[in-house]
């Protein structure tokens, strides 16, 4: 099976060797395919818009991370890379947007979390400037990644190429035994059923 | 010691991370002050401020976190500790010190993370309660392997659960 790894980063749009889960690789490989940011074009049917504000807009996470009881992310509605280009009612806006968020959720706390400078060197998976509003359900602590260590991106990368082959319809009872280790927690209900099976049936 | 005697109403004491730290935060208790007030910064922080504006004072964190080239705090001038309480203005002039110093620091990438709030059940993370952003770049290379830089929002680790 030939995988095309030039799509695992697209410089512009994002990285899908950063995806946490097979669906977050799917959605985001549909839009690397059709040049789109996932974040100009946004799919609102998934993510409905919450609020817009001045130039920016808040929905909730599809994705969210681990312990969130809110995951809300708040992205610019032009395609900025960095914090460089923005004037100072962008950031008034945003915080509005913010206010709005507490508010609506009766947020007694949490964090806001935003990534800069070079994509390499912050672990961002889409490169739209974006934050997140997250807010722990106090099962345990919700991190916000900002550096990936090589090898881990290595990892991250292997993960993505099986994501690829499961999409052009590789079986999962043929992954290898390291495959199925890597993606484990990552797929969704139905194929994960399956691959538990599969690593039961591993010698 | 209970939960009451071990902080003050400022700061948690749970979430110290080392023995230097310890030891002001220590005084910081006994005294019963917020040490992000302006009035009592100099007193506990030694280390310089960079920049100091209408609505943050800019400045290195005295206890960096582990792994971390640069590690800058911007205190809220005011004592807030909710999100919801902050001026309008004041995100513009925070990613302002943030993008300069980023600059004179030649700092590549990283993060800014700002926790807030209190609730019956702990706090977020946040070892003073007084509003604070941090501007963070990861160490990259002194990452272990397969290792991730990250910043953590929670309470902490022996927080109750319902």
């Amino acid at each position: 099976m030939s995988l095309d790894l030039s799509l695992l980063d697209d410089p512009t749009i994002g990285s899908l060797g950063d995806c946490r889960t097979l669906e977050y690789y799917q959605e985001l490989r549909q839009k690397i395919l059709k040049g789109e940011c996932p974040f100009c074009e946004l799919d609102t049917a998934r993510n409905p818009v919450l609020l817009a504000v001045g130039n920016w807009r808040l929905w909730k996470n599809p994705f969210p991370y681990k312990h969130s009881k809110h995951h809300l992310v708040i992205a610019h509605q032009s395609h900025q890379a960095d914090v460089d280009n923005l004037a100072p009612e962008d950031w008034s806006a945003f915080g509005s947007l913010c206010r709005w968020a507490i508010h609506r959720f009766q947020i007694p706390g949490g964090g806001i979390a935003m990534r800069f400078g070079d994509a390499n060197y912050n672990a961002s998976t889409i490169r739209h400037l974006h934050a997140h509003i997250q807010v722990p359900d106090r099962t345990g602590n919700v991190r916000a990644t900002f550096a990936k260590d090589p090898t881990q991106i290595a990892t991250c990368r292997e993960r993505a190429v099986i994501f690829e082959k499961l999409t052009q319809g590789f079986p999962i009872e043929q992954l290898a035994a390291s495959e199925c280790l890597l993606i484990e927690g990552r797929l969704p209900a139905e194929m994960a059923e399956r691959l538990e099976q599969r690593i039961k049936a591993l010698p | 010691m209970s939960d009451a005697a071990n902080n003050n109403r400022f700061i948690n004491m749970k979430l110290i991370r080392r023995d230097d730290q310890r030891e002001v935060m220590e005084e910081i208790m006994k005294n019963d002050h917020c040490p992000f007030c302006r009035e009592n910064l100099d007193k506990y922080h030694k280390r310089p401020i960079i920049k100091e504006g209408e609505f943050w004072v800019l400045t290195e964190n005295q206890w960096p976190y582990e792994k971390t080239k640069h590690q800058l705090l911007a205190i809220y001038q005011r004592h807030i500790e909710h999100l919801s309480e902050m001026d309008t203005e004041a995100g513009a002039e925070l990613i302002e010190m943030f993008k300069d110093e980023a600059k004179k620091r030649k700092m590549e990438g990283g993060g800014i993370a700002i926790r807030f709030g209190v609730s019956e059940h702990g706090n977020f993370g946040n070892t003073v309660l007084h509003i604070h952003a941090h501007l963070i770049e990861p160490d990259i290379k002194a990452l272990g392997p397969e290792e991730s830089w990250k910043f953590k929002f929670g309470q902490p680790k022996n927080y109750r659960k319902d």
